[in-house]
């Protein structure tokens, strides 16, 4: 009855060593500004080639052949736009104070110079006109449940979205119980008081914020275009503060396209065949879409259910958000079918339709899937647990007592025998349960996690500077929570709860992102190439481990097909990391970078 | 010699996709139903005191995400656990088909010592449909649970309430049981440990 014959029944030898230096390829998060990544730039869109959809070639039997399975068309910007962007740049240039792409690191957080600049641009009267900047009382949700066909996509007009989210109204907002974007105000976490009184203040940053895009899109010699510009100034250190601080509402659908450079994946016409062929599909895929659909955003008012008898709940009454969402989530699914259909991505395609018309959403998707979270939501969901080893190192670099805090409630009991054997880096191949909960971060990119306007300012940044945006945002996260996580006696229960509920009240935007940016803290220079070297070394890590695990468990009896994509797992395309890794060149540069850690940490203590 | 620890319990709510296993557990722990619950990501848990006579424990219940995908991250919580709850829809017979699945998939990801006796209990769920819609019948259910080893089976409806508290109580009792077998075995594991830490062959200076 008792274990006796088990010699080494637990615990886990945890002293493993925080800065490794015998691990060549062990890689190390930045600590200073040493490297420049501004060819991360060029890069991204090197990455950015749809393998071609071979299962789709019978799509492309008309009109121009190079609606899909042409590389070259999708990567290049269309002649005609890059003109207009140069000639638009070109006009106003000398009003940028600052050209950097977005390798330069200095000064995230404006100085107050910087700030009283920006004042200083308000206050040139004639900037800000009646077009660019209007308070019009209307109501709030103008348009609700439009009816359309299911399917036929002639009739699936490109609406203009953005007049979906009605500009601030402050009488408006405080007295539904409704916000800009048809959710509840108020929810488990936080009250309709709560609300309005932070909705009260923060109003009063939104239109700040929104006269100095205004004057930011002016100056350039862009149009506002009726309060909907559709092009975006070239990046800059100021455009990237600007963005920082949150994109007008207003405008996100259209600046979301613009900076995940959506017109070089859209393909013309391509959706509508999508949809075409997908009339009366039935797999396992639509079949939890469906099931799906009125769990995405039960409270949202274009989502919500139309509540009738039960009766006669027929589908003609479902509000035409749930059809477009269908939509959306069915045509991916063809579309890309080592993803299918996978949980959270009806939040991602839900709030993409609040911003965006069904065509752009549909694309956007596939930026999201591919470009910024490659591998993240695959069948095997491999890509999700990449993601998580990259935040261990991450919290383990930046906030260590936390990190060791997760190891600690790591696994007890332990069937592997060969433990010993492993090196520190068991905790990338099995993940500490707490990882569990912050793989829904990445997964739904924060939706449902944070509330949504904090959510929305991710988004924001994770189109113009990619996901190293997301992990910059969890560590943040953490280190708000971390006196919690750290007080005495805290239980595994109440790590969890702590995890699982803290960042829904983290109304005040304001809060985490000046966090993220605060001076002097490591993680606001975690560059995309960081994360994408950390990838690359958690996933080498996982392979060899789990070959190691393959052929060692008899996994014969499990009857979920969990396995049987296992050779496609270990296939590098599917994460994208996005350069060659040079890993000698890499360390060499990185050992100074770990030196001056080391040392910092040290002077620390 | 260990003081009296806080009696917790460990249940895992595993099924397919949309079968009820947030609403099941919402009901049992808030005492409320919603047509607003979201798909869990994930996983979620809430944690309930409960008095099982007379003595107080603290139930933990994790609700899982359903789709099949999902089951790859499921691996390190799943340890540890005291009691699993498979879930069906009444309505939906390939969800009561893959219980037997779920079952398997937990045996070997939660890697328990005996799995000939590790309680489980099996929720058929939505009793409240119209009878038309039922495609899984209480006396085909039963069979199942006998052949699949005899597990306790209850109908419910989260909607309305039906039968939560019956099912509830006997997964705690079950898991309480299950608990109180490994702490035995738990707290010798740990007096041998104890011996191999002091003993120095590990250390990492």
């Amino acid at each position: 009855m008792l274990s006796k014959d088990k010699k080494s029944p637990s615990m886990p030898n945890i002293r493993w060593q925080r800065f490794n230096m015998n691990n060549t390829s062990l890689p190390i998060l930045p600590n200073n500004k040493i490297i420049n990544d501004n060819k991360l730039k060029s890069n991204n869109q090197d990455q950015f080639k749809f393998k071609d959809q071979p299962h789709l070639s019978h799509l492309n039997n008309d009109n121009n052949g190079d609606i899909i399975n042409n590389n070259n068309s999708s990567l290049s910007i269309p002649n005609s736009i890059s003109n207009q962007i140069s000639i638009a740049s070109s006009l106003n240039y000398s009003n940028l104070s600052v050209i950097d792409l977005y390798g330069a690191q200095e000064d995230d957080v404006p100085s107050e110079q910087d700030q009283d600049q920006d004042q200083d641009q308000d206050l040139d009267g004639d900037i800000v006109d009646d077009e660019g900047y209007v308070h019009v009382s209307e109501q709030l949700h103008p348009h609700i449940v439009k009816k359309s066909s299911n399917i036929d996509p002639s009739s699936r007009l490109i609406k203009d979205h953005r007049n979906q989210i009605p500009i601030i109204n402050n009488d408006n907002i405080l007295k539904s119980d409704r916000d800009r974007y048809g959710f509840k105000k108020s929810n488990n976490f936080i009250s309709e008081s709560d609300y309005n009184q932070w909705w009260i203040s923060y109003s009063q940053h939104l239109i700040r914020r929104k006269k100095k895009w205004n004057t930011l899109i002016l100056k350039n010699g862009l149009s506002l275009n009726k309060d909907n510009p559709k092009r975006f100034p070239p990046k800059s250190e100021k455009l990237k503060r600007y963005i920082r601080k949150g994109i007008p509402s207003e405008w996100r659908g259209n600046a979301w396209w613009y900076f995940a450079k959506g017109s070089e994946v859209l393909q013309e016409g391509f959706y509508d065949k999508l949809i075409e062929s997908s009339i009366d599909l039935m797999n396992k895929d639509v079949e939890i879409i469906n099931r799906d659909l009125n769990r995405t955003f039960p409270d949202n008012i274009y989502f919500k259910k139309i509540e009738k008898d039960d009766a006669d709940n027929n589908d003609d009454d479902e509000p035409e958000m749930i059809q477009q969402l269908r939509r959306v989530l069915v045509a991916f699914s063809i579309y890309q079918p080592s993803i299918g259909y996978c949980q959270s991505m009806n939040f991602i395609a839900g709030l993409l339709l609040i911003f965006l018309d069904e065509e752009r959403a549909f694309w956007m998707l596939v930026i999201i899937t591919k470009r910024l979270l490659p591998g993240l939501h695959e069948i095997n969901l491999e890509g999700v647990s990449i993601h998580q080893g990259v935040l261990m190192l991450a919290l383990r670099d930046y906030l260590p007592s936390i990190f060791e805090k997760f190891l600690k409630i790591n696994l007890i009991d332990d069937e592997d025998e060969n433990i010993q054997s492993i090196s520190n880096y068991e905790f990338l191949n099995r993940l500490p349960p707490v990882m569990l909960t912050t793989s829904s971060w990445f997964m739904s990119i924060f939706i449902g996690i944070l509330p949504i306007e904090t959510t929305l300012r991710v988004w924001d940044c994770l189109f113009a500077e990619d996901s190293c945006f997301l992990f910059k945002t969890s560590i943040a996260i953490f280190k708000l929570i971390e006196p919690k996580l750290l007080m005495n006696g805290i239980d595994e229960m109440e790590i969890f709860t702590t995890i699982q509920n803290s960042p829904k009240y983290l109304l005040d935007s304001n809060k985490i992102f000046d966090l993220i940016f605060k001076r002097g803290e490591f993680w606001n220079k975690l560059t995309q190439d960081d994360i994408e070297r950390c990838k690359k070394f958690v996933y080498n890590q996982r392979k060899q481990k789990n070959h190691y695990k393959d052929n060692n468990k008899d996994s014969s009896n499990l009857k979920f097909n969990r396995n049987l994509l296992n050779d496609k797992l270990w296939n590098e395309d599917l994460y994208g990391f996005k350069k060659n890794i040079g890993v000698l060149q890499w360390n060499k540069k990185l050992s100074e970078r770990m030196k001056l850690n080391l040392k910092k940490n040290f002077t620390k203590s | 010699m260990p003081l009296k620890k806080k009696t917790l319990l460990k249940v895992i709510i595993l099924g397919d996709s949309g079968v009820g296993k947030t609403s099941l557990m919402q009901q049992f722990v808030n005492g409320k139903f919603s047509h607003q619950y979201k798909a869990t990501i994930g996983a979620d848990f809430l944690t309930k005191e409960l008095s099982i006579d007379d003595k107080t424990v603290t139930m933990q219940i994790w609700d899982t995400a359903g789709q099949e995908r999902f089951q790859s991250l499921g691996v390190a919580f799943y340890r540890g656990a005291d009691c699993c709850v498979l879930v069906y829809d009444v309505t939906n017979p390939k969800s009561f088909e893959n219980i037997s699945s779920w079952k398997d998939e937990f045996l070997i990801q939660a890697n328990v010592k005996d799995p000939e006796n590790f309680p489980f209990v099996i929720i058929g769920n939505k009793v409240d449909v119209d009878e038309s819609k039922k495609a899984i019948s209480q006396k085909k259910a039963q069979q199942y649970a006998i052949n699949l080893g005899n597990l306790p089976i209850f109908q419910t409806s989260a909607k309305e309430a039906v039968n939560i508290d019956q099912a509830f109580d006997v997964i705690a009792r079950n898991a309480l049981q299950q608990e109180e077998n490994e702490d035995f075995n738990t707290d010798f594991d740990d007096a041998i440990n104890i011996q191999l830490e002091n003993d120095n062959q590990n250390c990492a200076c």
